[in-house]
């Protein structure tokens, strides 16, 4: 994913820019060829001269101080040889003055007129960097005096003193103020930036984890803008409080956002840190209210508690859930208690007066992390959509499928009724029409054969012959009819009842001409179903053989037997009780004085061989018990 | 003598029934009519003892004529024909219609001279011709409402209708439900339809041919029964032809 991977250069680059920063913190003491660091002084106060070691906080030292105290340090003459020297005092303050050898160099800030009420005027987040003019050098011996005029509750105090040529010092100076000025103006300007994306988006899409990054964000910028005022004259009681107090509060405001990032919110985390944080308003008020430095360490302390705890819910959830927001989160938290430990170890257990916190630096890392999942939400987000788009297109196509499926089936549907109904017209048709003048050419040839009946006893005439095919060519015609309009109605029927139709409709001709049909049907053949096509290729064959044995045969007995096979297949049999009819498959077989009739009782056969062909079935014909008979063996269906 | 009376429109089948029955020892054709009108006019003269009416009329449907014939009041002395319904073939629908309406039977158009001697006979005798495609057509209609459906009881069907309608019923054996085919007759019309006849089906049933004749007229007289609880309100009110 081409987001995701610009999210993961977002975080190698803040990581990057991190790794910098404290790489710079940490070359802070290289030191120069000449250049001293100056850690011994001598502290003029109230007239006394004691020495003392750099950096002096005043916190750790002396937390009542109000007023002003001088440092005497004796510069080496190793550190002034070159042509120009200068000092560079890391931090100093509230207020100072710089005398070398006595003589003024420098003084910055004026205290307010007593009883003013005013608060005094804070320099001490600014680096000195002071050239030692050549005439007030003495060749050895020289000395420099500072004084530090600072109150209680001020972070007043000096750091160490560096002196040496121009050259090497001024580097150093130019590098501090890098980090401490410009670069925590960066640092504060983008978490302003960041806090106001965070809670703008916290606002668009409702939702609290972002308002907490936001907030935090917020409060971060303030703080990091609050390390470097110069000017004393936007300071309150207030301020401080609360700058010591936001360490506690952004921590927990980030664990807040953490927690829900990765889905750990809880009513009862949620209290504990809102708990935590008044706690910490509390201690830092009483911490200047007593003037307690302790309590300021404790909130230190306690944060880092947070952090730490947070650090390991963090771990614990990465572990179990393997999410990419809970591993960064967690790896980011983990190196807030590494840098949180450091500066408390440096600032509140060592008091290093000229150190810098290292922790302002994870903002940066927050803001990638934030911003890479944002990356990662939108992302995924967007491929959300897109999988419900096409989920969405997915089920409309199955829609229009389903609406045409069900269109076809109406149309289907439609079509058989017409089908049907059509058929039904045909059958009406049929049957009022041609069926209505069958029967009446039949009645009439009834009609013609009684009028013109021969004598009783007389010998037949020409023309009864012709009158009885006549006869018997109209029942073969109602017979067909009614056969194939049976075709036309049923899909699939038994075959019994096909048969059983057929029997009805020819028996009173096998009747009138003295042969009785025995109806023999195996239950088990009785349930046999044929499509219409084949049922109507049966009932030809079964009707042909019956007109063989009614023209041919002179038989007054003809079996029909239907029965079902072993294997599911069907036989078929009619079987007569009259002469032998001669396969005229074989004509070499063939008497020379066969009769006309016996021909077309010969075509009678191959028409039902031709449509046992059509069934796919086996017809055999030839002698049996009884007399002679016919076979249609039906495979079995499916 | 037989009298028997025709409705046919087809003159060449009419002249063909009539010269065959005339011809026929102790039967007489008293009288046909081509159109459904005139029969109405002339049947009450006639009091024919078998009537044979085609279905499909210049003016109108034999099923009505049966229909007005059966309805009528049944009462002693009053007359009351045997019909005999004749088709063509394929019309086992209207046909079954005709049986509902009060037809005693069928029997095919076209058939010879012999076999409609003998239906004749048959019907005066009270006898029910059926066919296999009657009978199937018979068994879906049963299967269709159900052996023992209550819709008959549901749909006005009470006992004091059927007393009225008693006195045209010859054969009231006990029953449960008189209108509820048995499973005696099922297997009967079962058998039909399988393309057997009478004689097989007695023996087959181990019965007489006489009682599987009953059979049939009992199933036909209980789809008439079925028929008539739906429509005994009309039927009491239409007018009679004593």
């Amino acid at each position: 994913m081409t987001l995701r991977r610009c999210a993961a250069l977002a975080l190698a680059l803040a990581a990057a820019v991190l790794a910098v920063a404290l790489e710079g913190c940490a070359g802070e003491a290289r030191p120069g060829r000449q250049a001293r660091e100056l850690r011994q002084a001598q502290l003029v106060e109230a007239g006394s001269a004691r020495p003392v070691r750099l950096p002096d906080a005043w916190e750790a030292s002396a937390p009542n101080r109000a007023g002003a105290v001088r440092y005497r340090l004796a510069l080496p003459d190793a550190a002034l040889r070159s042509p120009q020297s200068a000092l560079f005092v890391p931090r100093v303050g509230n207020l100072f003055r710089i005398e070398l050898n006595g003589q003024a160099l420098l003084s910055v800030g004026a205290p307010p007129p007593p009883g003013s009420g005013r608060a005094l005027p804070d320099f001490s987040q600014a680096p000195v960097l002071l050239p030692l003019p050549r005439a007030l050098l003495g060749r050895s011996a020289n000395s420099v005096e500072i004084e530090v005029i600072g109150e209680p509750r001020r972070d007043a105090g000096l750091s160490a003193v560096w002196v040496g040529p121009l050259d090497e010092i001024e580097p150093l100076h130019t590098e501090l103020t890098n980090r401490q000025v410009r670069g925590t103006w960066v640092l504060s300007a983008a978490a302003a930036v960041m806090g106001s994306l965070a809670l703008l988006l916290a606002w668009r899409v409702r939702r609290t984890g972002y308002a907490y990054f936001g907030v935090a964000s917020l409060l971060w910028a303030w703080r990091l803008s609050g390390m470097q005022l110069s000017t004393g004259d936007a300071w309150t009681p207030y301020g401080t409080v609360l700058f010591d107090a936001s360490y506690a509060w952004f921590v927990a405001l980030m664990a807040l956002y953490a927690l829900d990032a990765v889905g750990r919110d809880s009513d009862r985390a949620r209290r504990w840190l809102a708990a935590w944080a008044l706690l910490a308003l509390l201690i830092s008020i009483g911490g200047w209210v007593l003037n307690a430095p302790l309590l300021r360490t404790l909130v230190q302390g306690g944060t880092l508690a947070t952090a730490a705890w947070l650090t390991a819910v963090l771990l614990a959830t990465a572990w179990r859930e393997r999410t990419l927001s809970a591993l960064l989160l967690s790896a980011v938290a983990a190196v807030s208690v590494v840098l949180g430990t450091r500066d408390f170890w440096v600032l509140r257990v060592l008091y290093d007066y000229g150190e810098l916190t290292w922790a302002r630096y994870i903002i940066l890392l927050l803001l990638a992390v934030l911003a890479w999942l944002l990356v990662d939400e939108f992302e995924r987000s967007g491929t959300a959509l897109r999988g419900l788009n096409r989920e969405l297109q997915d089920r409309v196509a199955q829609k229009e499928r389903e609406l045409q499926a069900a269109f076809q089936a109406t149309r289907e549907r439609e079509r058989e009724q017409a089908v049907l109904a059509e058929r039904d017209r045909i059958l009406r048709e049929m049957h009022d029409g041609l069926g209505g003048r069958l029967v009446a050419a039949l009645a009439l040839t009834s009609q013609v054969s009684r009028q013109s009946a021969a004598p009783q006893g007389g010998a037949a005439r020409q023309v009864d012959e012709p009158l009885r095919d006549l006869k018997l060519t109209l029942e073969d015609c109602l017979v067909e009819l009614r056969l194939a309009l049976d075709s036309l109605e049923h899909d699939r029927r038994p075959l019994i009842e096909a048969l059983a139709e057929l029997r009805f409709r020819v028996e009173p001709s096998l009747r009138a001409s003295g042969v009785r049909l025995v109806w023999q049907v195996a239950d088990a053949a009785s349930t046999v179903e044929l499509p219409a096509a084949d049922t109507l290729h049966v009932l030809r064959i079964v009707r042909e053989a019956l007109t063989n044995v009614l023209k041919h045969a002179h038989a007054s007995v003809v079996w029909l037997r239907l029965e079902s096979r072993a294997n599911g297949a069907l036989s078929l049999a009619v079987v007569d009780n009259g002469v032998q009819q001669p396969d005229l498959e074989s004509p070499a077989t063939l008497p020379l004085f066969v009769p006309q009739s016996m021909l077309r009782g010969g075509r009678g056969l191959a028409n039902m061989q031709r449509r046992a062909q059509a069934l796919s079935a086996e017809l055999t014909s030839g002698p049996q018990d009884e007399g002679w008979g016919i076979t249609l063996l039906l495979p079995p269906r499916a | 003598m037989l009298k028997v009376y025709l409705v046919e429109d087809d003159p060449l089948v009419s002249r063909h029934v009539r010269d065959t029955l005339n011809e026929a020892p102790g039967i007489r054709c008293v009288g046909h009519a081509s159109r459904l009108s005139i029969a109405r006019i002339e049947l009450p003269q006639c009091r024919p003892d078998v009537l044979l009416s085609d279905l499909g009329l210049p003016d109108g449907d034999g099923t009505e004529l049966i229909g007005e014939l059966s309805h009528a009041p049944a009462s002693e002395g009053v007359w009351h024909p045997h019909i005999l319904v004749f088709s063509v073939f394929g019309d086992e629908a209207r046909v079954i219609h005709a049986i509902e309406a009060g037809a005693d039977g069928y029997f095919l158009k076209g058939c010879t001279a012999d076999e409609l001697v003998r239906a004749v006979q048959q019907a005066a005798r009270g006898e029910s011709p059926i066919s296999p495609a009657i009978a199937r057509h018979l068994l879906k209609r049963f299967k269709d409402d159900g052996y023992t459906d209550s819709s008959f009881r549901d749909s006005g069907f009470h006992d004091s209708d059927a007393a009225t309608l008693s006195g045209i019923m010859d054969f009231s054996e006990p029953k449960p439900r008189e209108h509820e085919i048995s499973a005696r007759e099922v297997e009967v019309l079962r058998l039909v339809a399988q393309g057997y006849v009478g004689e097989e089906i007695a023996e087959r049933l181990l019965t007489t041919p006489n009682a599987v004749a009953t059979s049939v007229r009992n199933v036909y007289r209980k789809l008439q029964l079925g028929q008539r609880a739906r429509a005994t309100g009309q039927a009491l009110t239409r007018p009679g032809w004593a």
